[in-house]
């Protein structure tokens, strides 16, 4: 299939107007070594071909469309509303150019808009951006932004933050002379006050705190901001957004900065991405803020309009001096959670919450009943929790795929200290029977 | 026009904001029933944890969120759409499968 829409007179014509005789010789300043190269790659396939033959590679995959799956870790398997997909699907979305031309992009400049207001809304905070490539990036730069502002040079993270956030963190971090250093967690894996005040010294620019934290707990914060700005370092808060359907926002809380992965808010898992970091902030860091961010104005007839807006932070500086060199953001996954929080509402956002939190709870309940079993995170959940197994993870997620179950996250391929544990999501994905299989499941794996 | 009244057009429309088309009690999914009557979280959770003031999320129903961002898509340039000879960054006709 050809994707060119020129036909030979239609080139002909186009060479004659720049009085061109053929083709080749406008290639002509290319090294004739570096012309025509051949290209070692099997003779495409028609479109119904390609369809049925990643038709066929996709099947080998086990997936949440087959499997029942208690896995979270980071990756969420949520309802999406359809009209999310309508949406972006949309090809008036999807093939639109980065909004540079505010009069050519005002669909994508509106829709930015409000989904940066309804994360202001859902945070509490009363500055957004328009998202960053994930959740991890989002925090990472997040970071700079506070070492930046407060001239420091060290971050505190606690140890429940979830490790590939604070890799990415480390990564962005490495060369720079400043660095990140840990908080231990107490032995079900909440916040330790303790450590935390003894590792705040002067040279701390943010203190870094996940809830719900990595092991599913929502952490009690109080005083954390107090803490934080008595010593002149401020307080990131790193969330998963759909728990503000119910628990306490970063605005409620004193953070200076909310951060994290977006996925939640009606992006597919699709296997580890695209999906969407968001960041909020204060009044205060609205100039600090990095990446993408779309204002409301008016256009030369005093109509409203939308336009990026306070962009010599980023591109229209030199580049040492921009507060982050992100041009770009994660546009069509920004408007599939604009979407998403349309659709829900400030009712259905609560429902949501609340429906996870149901499942969550009754399947602890239900392990916590089981005689080899014994749950780790006992302290108020949204939808993921952990439990100590009497076997190795990996032996009872083999049994389990048997019976078409994804089982849990394997805590121990990343905090040695937790063997044999088990990080378990419930979603509102989640029947009753589904919960229940999954409990007689696991008592199965250990009875046999 | 020769009246000189402006068109009532999509793009009137679409500038609307979500948030001014809300309306309260609207809503634009349809959720699962809850399961169990036992949790009262907003009686179970310490209440030191929980979200004080609700969200102000935009309020609609179904056909109002597919109306609002269908009319927005239309206000945009795209390559579906119409030819853009931009070229920082490449700017090429999606096949929709490929």
């Amino acid at each position: 299939m050809s994707y060119f829409p020129l036909t030979a007179e239609d080139r002909q014509a186009m060479l004659d107007v720049i009085g061109v005789e053929h083709f080749g010789l406008i290639l002509q300043s290319i090294p004739a070594s570096l012309r025509n190269p051949s290209i070692r790659i099997p003779e495409s396939l028609s479109e119904y071909e390609i369809r049925t033959l990643f038709s066929q590679i996709a099947a080998e995959n086990a997936h949440v469309g087959k499997m029942v799956s208690f896995l979270g870790a980071g990756a969420y398997e949520h309802y999406i509303p359809s009209v999310v997909n309508t949406i972006i699907s949309r090809s008036e979305f999807y093939t639109a150019y980065t909004p540079y031309q505010p009069e050519a992009s005002q669909g994508t400049l509106q829709a930015l808009f409000e989904y940066q207001s309804m994360m202001c809304e859902l945070t509490g905070m009363p500055v957004s951006n328009g998202s960053h490539y994930d959740g991890a990036t989002a925090l990472a730069e997040a970071a700079l932004l506070s070492l930046n502002k407060t001239r420091r040079t060290k971050v505190l993270v606690t140890r429940s933050l979830h490790p590939e956030l604070r890799k990415v963190l480390d990564t962005y971090l490495a060369k720079t002379g400043m660095e990140s250093v840990e908080i231990p967690f107490l032995k079900d894996s909440s916040l330790d006050q303790n450590a935390l005040r003894e590792k705040l010294t002067v040279d701390v620019g943010a203190i870094i705190i996940q809830s719900p934290n990595f092991f599913g707990s929502v952490e009690d914060l109080s005083g954390i901001a107090e803490l934080a700005h008595q010593n002149g370092s401020l307080f990131i808060m790193v969330s998963n957004p759909l728990s503000f359907g119910f628990y306490k926002t970063p605005v409620e809380w004193g953070a200076d900065i909310a951060c994290g992965e977006g996925q939640p808010l009606g992006i597919p898992l699709s296997f580890g991405g695209p999906w969407l970091g968001f960041l909020t902030t204060t009044r205060e860091l609205m100039r600090q803020i990095p990446g993408r961010l779309v204002g409301l104005t008016k256009d030369s007839e005093g109509n409203r309009a939308f336009c990026l807006t306070l962009q010599a932070r980023e591109q229209h500086i030199r580049r040492e001096r921009a507060n982050s060199n992100i041009c770009t953001n994660q546009a069509l996954c920004a408007i599939a959670a604009a979407v998403y929080l349309t659709c829900m509402g400030k009712q259905g956002i609560r429902q949501v919450a609340e429906l996870n939190m149901e499942n969550a709870y009754y399947l602890r309940d239900e392990i916590a009943k089981l005689t080899n079993f014994q749950v780790v995170t006992q302290a108020s959940i949204f939808n993921e929790f952990a439990i100590r197994c009497p076997r190795p993870v990996s032996e009872i997620n083999q049994f389990l795929l048997k019976k078409g179950i994804l089982g849990g996250f394997d805590i121990a391929s990343v905090f040695p200290e937790f063997q044999n544990a088990m990080l378990l999501c419930a979603t509102e994905t989640k029947s009753k029977e589904d919960l229940d299989r999954f409990v007689a499941a696991l008592k199965e794996s250990v009875d046999q | 026009m020769t009246t000189g009244e402006r068109i009532h057009s999509s793009s009137d429309i679409a500038a609307e904001l979500s948030f001014e088309k809300s309306r309260p009690g609207k809503l634009g999914v349809c959720l699962p029933k809850r399961k169990w009557n036992q949790f009262e979280f907003s009686r179970t959770v310490p209440i030191n944890l929980q979200r004080q003031a609700a969200s102000q999320l935009p309020e609609l129903s179904e056909p109002e969120v597919v109306r609002h961002f269908v009319n927005l898509s239309k206000l945009n340039f795209s390559i579906d759409t119409h030819f853009y000879p931009l070229g920082s960054c490449t700017m090429k006709y999606n096949p929709k499968i490929n």
